[in-house]
C-alpha cells in the first residue's frame, strides 16, 4: 500500500500533496479496480432485474411492484429442487426458470391483463397485494427461516493477484453471465422481428396495434421473458444473498430507481442506469459512507430534474 | 378504576356476595382464598415480520416451562393473552392497551424490539403492571429509564459485547477494525466493544456501519484488505448476518482477517444457512445450546423430547422469563398487589438458567457469564468463558 501511495504522490506537484495523498491513501489502484469490479457486478445484478421491469411497464404500461417475487421464488425453487430433491444444479437452474416463466405467464393473464390501460395507483395496489402475497406463500412453503445456498464447487474459492487484489469467482461468474444477459437482451431487442414490435410497442401501442400487429401475445411473451430474468437474477443471487421471504423486497426499490433513472421502457437505460447505479453504490460506501445509501436516489433526484424521462427514455 | 377496586370487584363475583365488595382490606384475604384465581400473562412479542421467529421461540420456551410447572404459577392456573406487536411501535401501543387495560392481565411478558419496548414499558408501568423483557437489549431500558417494575431477562447490548474487548486483546489482535448494522442495537453492541478494547489499549482502525437494507457488503471488502486489521469485529442479525458471513468467506477475508462479533451473528436458526461459511467464527454472548453446565444439558434434551424442537437463545428467553416469574411471584405467595413487595421478590430471584447462574443487578438487568462461542462443523460450541458475572453498569438507574 505504502509504494503505490508514495509512487503516485511523487507525480504530484506540492501544492496539491496533502489533499491527493490522501485521496490516494484512500484508494489505491488495485482498490480501484476491484470497486470498479463490485460495481459492474452489483450493476449486472440489478439490470437483469430492471430489464424485466423496465420491459412490462415499456411495453405494457404496468408497474409490477412483484416483480421482486419471481426474484425470490426463483431463488427458492432452485433451493427446493436441489436441497429436498436433489436434482442436479442444471436441470433445478432450468426448471425453476421454467416454473417462474409460468407462473408469471398465469399472473400476467389473469392479474395484470386487466390492468393495462388502468390508473397506476391500481396496479401498485394490486401488485403490492402480490408481494404480500408471494411473500406470505414462501413462509407457508418453506418457513421463515434463512435458507441455504451454494456456490457450485466450480466456481468457489476467490482470485488473489498480489495482496490486496482478492477477489470471489462467483463474482466474476456473475459479472459474466450479466454481461451475456444484456448481450442476448439486445440483439433479441434491437436485431429481431420481435424487437423491432417491442420497441415500437413501448413507444406507441396504439399505432403498433393499428398496424394489424397483435399485441396481446407479444406482452405475454415480454412478460414471460422479465420473469425469466427476474428468476435467473434471483438463483444467480441466492448464494451472495440470502434466501429468505421477502428477499425480493429490497432489491426492487433499487431496480426501479434504475428503470427511472435509465428512462422507462428502455434497455439501454437499463443497463446504463444499472450500472450507475452499482458503481455509485460501490464507490459510495467507501468513499462517503456517511451518506452512501443516499447517494443513488441523489442521482435519481438530480437525473429527474435534468431529464425528467430518464436518460434513455422518450420524451413525454 | 384502581387496581384495588377491579380485584376485589372480581373477587366480589367468584366469592357471590360473601362479602362487601370495594375495600382492600375485604379484598386482600377473599383472594387469598381463592387460590385458584387464574393469573392472567400478557405475552406480546412480535410474531410476524423480520422477528417472528424470535416471537414462535420465545412462546415455545415459556409454554414449556410452564407445562414442566403443571401449567401454575405459586398455586394458581395461568391463563396466557397473546398479542402480536409486528415489531411496530404503534401497533405495539394498541395490542398493550387492550391486554394491559382491557384484559386487565396481572403481569406483562414482552418484547423483542427495543422499538417496542419503550411504548410498552409505558403502558405496563403506567398501569402498575410488572414488566419481564424477554429478549429487546437496549441498554436505556437497566439505565436511565429503569424502572421497579422492568425486569429484563435476556441482556443488554452492551453486556454481550464489552468483555470482548479486553479478551479479544489477550488473544492477540491490537488493530482491529468494526463493522455494524446502522440502528441502535448494532452501534450499542459494537461501540461497546470498541470502547473497551481502546480501553486496554487496542487500536480501532475504522468503523463501518451499513444500512439494515444493505443487500451486497463486498464493497467494503476491499477496503479491509487494503486497511490489513488484524481482526474484524461486527455486529449482523438475522438475514442481514447470513448474507455477511457468506459473503466475508466468499471474499476470501476469513483465512486473512479473522472475524469476530456478537452471537446475533450466528446462532442456531442462522447457522444451517451460513453452513461452512461460518467455520472458524467466533462470537461473545451469553447463551449457546451447547454450554455444558447440567441445567443447560437437562433444558436442551427436556425441551426437545417435549416439543421436538433444538432449544435455542429464543427458547431459553421464554424459559427464563417465566421462571423468574414463577420463582418471584412464589416469594410473594401468587400475590401481585403490593408492588413494592413484589418488585423486591422478582428481584431477589437466583436460579440456574440454562445459560449459567443467573441473578438481578441492582438496575434489574441479568448479571450473567459471557462466553467466548466457535461456529464449527454446524455446531456451536463454548471454547471458553470469557467473563464470569457480567453486570451491565448501574450508575445511571435511579430508581
Amino acid at each position: 500500500m505504502e509504494n503505490v501511495g508514495s509512487e503516485r504522490v511523487d507525480l504530484l506537484s506540492a501544492r496539491s500533496h496533502a489533499i491527493s495523498y490522501r485521496a490516494v491513501a484512500v484508494m489505491e489502484i488495485s482498490t480501484f479496480l476491484i470497486q470498479v469490479l463490485n460495481g459492474i457486478q452489483f450493476g449486472m445484478l440489478l439490470f437483469l432485474i430492471a430489464s424485466g421491469l423496465t420491459l412490462t411497464f415499456g411495453v405494457m404500461g404496468i408497474i409490477n411492484l412483484a416483480h421482486g417475487a419471481f426474484f425470490m421464488i426463483g431463488a427458492y425453487l432452485v433451493f427446493q429442487f436441489t436441497r429436498h430433491w436433489g436434482w442436479p444444479l442444471p436441470l433445478a437452474f432450468s426448471s425453476a426458470v421454467a416454473a417462474v416463466v409460468v407462473i408469471g405467464s398465469v399472473v400476467e393473464r389473469s392479474v395484470l391483463a386487466p390492468l393495462v390501460g388502468r390508473d397506476h395507483l391500481d396496479q401498485v395496489l394490486v401488485t403490492y397485494g402480490l408481494i404480500l402475497i408471494f411473500d406470505e406463500l414462501a413462509v407457508v412453503f418453506w418457513g421463515k427461516d434463512v435458507q441455504p445456498a451454494a456456490i457450485p464447487s466450480l466456481l468457489r474459492g476467490s482470485l488473489q493477484f498480489g495482496d490486496i487484489f482478492v477477489y470471489p469467482v462467483y463474482r466474476l461468474a456473475l459479472t459474466v453471465a450479466g454481461l451475456l444477459c444484456a448481450l442476448g437482451l439486445y440483439l433479441l431487442v434491437a436485431k429481431t422481428r420481435l424487437g423491432m414490435i417491442v420497441r415500437a410497442g413501448s413507444y406507441d401501442r396504439g399505432m403498433v396495434s393499428a398496424l394489424g400487429i397483435n399485441v396481446d401475445p407479444v406482452f405475454a411473451l415480454v412478460f414471460g421473458l422479465g420473469a425469466a430474468l427476474a428468476a435467473l437474477a434471483g438463483i444467480l443471487a441466492a448464494p451472495i444473498l440470502s434466501v429468505s421471504p421477502g428477499m425480493g423486497d429490497k432489491i426492487i426499490i433499487i431496480a426501479f430507481v434504475v428503470v427511472v433513472i435509465g428512462g422507462i421502457g428502455s434497455i439501454k437505460g437499463a443497463f446504463v442506469g444499472a450500472l450507475l447505479v452499482g458503481l455509485l453504490d460501490s464507490f459510495g460506501k467507501v468513499l462517503f459512507p456517511s451518506v452512501s445509501s443516499l447517494l443513488i436516489y441523489a442521482l435519481m433526484a438530480f437525473i429527474l430534474v435534468w431529464r425528467p424521462s430518464g436518460l434513455f427514455g422518450k420524451a413525454t | 378504576m384502581t387496581k384495588e377496586t377491579m380485584i376485589s370487584r372480581r373477587a366480589f363475583n367468584k366469592a357471590a356476595l360473601a362479602l362487601s365488595a370495594g375495600s382492600v382490606t375485604a379484598a386482600t384475604p377473599l383472594r387469598f382464598s381463592l387460590g385458584a384465581e387464574a393469573l392472567k400473562i400478557g405475552l406480546i412479542l412480535p410474531y410476524s415480520g423480520v422477528y417472528a421467529n424470535f416471537g414462535e421461540g420465545i412462546t415455545a420456551g415459556l409454554e414449556f416451562a410452564l407445562k414442566k410447572r403443571g401449567g401454575q404459577i405459586a398455586g394458581r392456573p395461568v391463563q396466557i393473552v397473546k398479542g402480536d406487536d409486528q415489531l411496530d411501535p404503534k401497533v405495539g401501543s394498541e395490542v398493550a392497551q387492550k391486554i394491559v387495560t382491557r384484559d386487565n392481565v396481572d403481569l406483562v411478558i414482552g418484547t423483542v424490539g427495543s422499538n417496542v419496548l419503550p411504548v410498552l414499558q409505558k403502558i405496563a408501568t403506567d398501569n402498575n403492571k410488572l414488566l419481564i423483557v424477554p429478549t429487546a437489549a437496549g441498554n436505556a431500558t437497566t439505565r436511565e429509564h429503569c424502572h421497579p417494575l422492568v425486569f429484563r431477562v435476556s441482556h443488554s447490548n452492551w453486556q454481550m459485547t464489552a468483555p470482548a474487548g479486553p479478551w479479544l486483546l489477550k488473544r492477540g489482535p491490537k488493530r482491529v477494525m468494526t463493522m455494524g448494522m446502522n440502528y441502535a442495537t448494532g452501534k450499542e453492541e459494537v461501540n461497546a466493544f470498541a470502547e473497551e478494547f481502546k480501553r486496554g489499549g487496542g487500536t480501532i482502525v475504522d468503523q463501518k456501519w451499513p444500512g439494515l437494507k444493505e443487500l451486497d457488503y463486498q464493497a467494503y471488502f476491499a477496503d479491509v484488505l487494503a486497511q490489513k486489521p488484524d481482526a474484524m469485529f461486527v455486529f449482523f442479525a438475522g438475514s442481514n448476518a447470513v448474507e455477511f458471513v457468506k459473503q466475508y468467506a466468499q471474499a476470501g477475508l476469513k483465512s486473512r482477517v479473522p472475524l469476530y462479533g456478537s452471537a446475533y451473528l450466528i446462532d442456531s436458526t442462522l447457522l444451517p444457512a451460513q453452513g461452512p461459511a461460518a467455520d472458524g467464527v467466533i462470537t461473545s454472548g451469553h447463551y449457546a445450546p451447547t454450554l455444558g453446565n447440567p441445567a443447560n444439558k437437562k433444558f436442551v434434551a427436556e425441551y426437545k423430547a417435549a416439543t421436538g424442537r433444538d432449544a435455542d437463545m429464543n427458547a431459553m428467553h421464554g424459559h427464563d422469563s417465566l421462571e423468574v416469574v414463577a420463582l418471584g411471584l412464589e416469594k410473594t405467595k401468587g400475590d401481585l398487589s403490593d408492588k413494592a413487595a413484589l418488585s423486591k421478590a422478582v428481584q431477589s430471584v437466583r436460579f440456574e438458567s440454562p445459560r449459567g447462574p443467573f441473578r438481578f443487578s441492582r438496575a434489574r438487568n441479568p448479571i450473567q457469564n459471557i462466553y467466548a462461542i466457535e461456529a464449527k462443523d454446524g455446531k456451536l460450541n463454548v471454547i471458553e468463558t470469557i467473563q464470569r458475572d457480567v453486570e451491565d453498569p448501574t450508575e445511571a438507574c435511579k430508581a
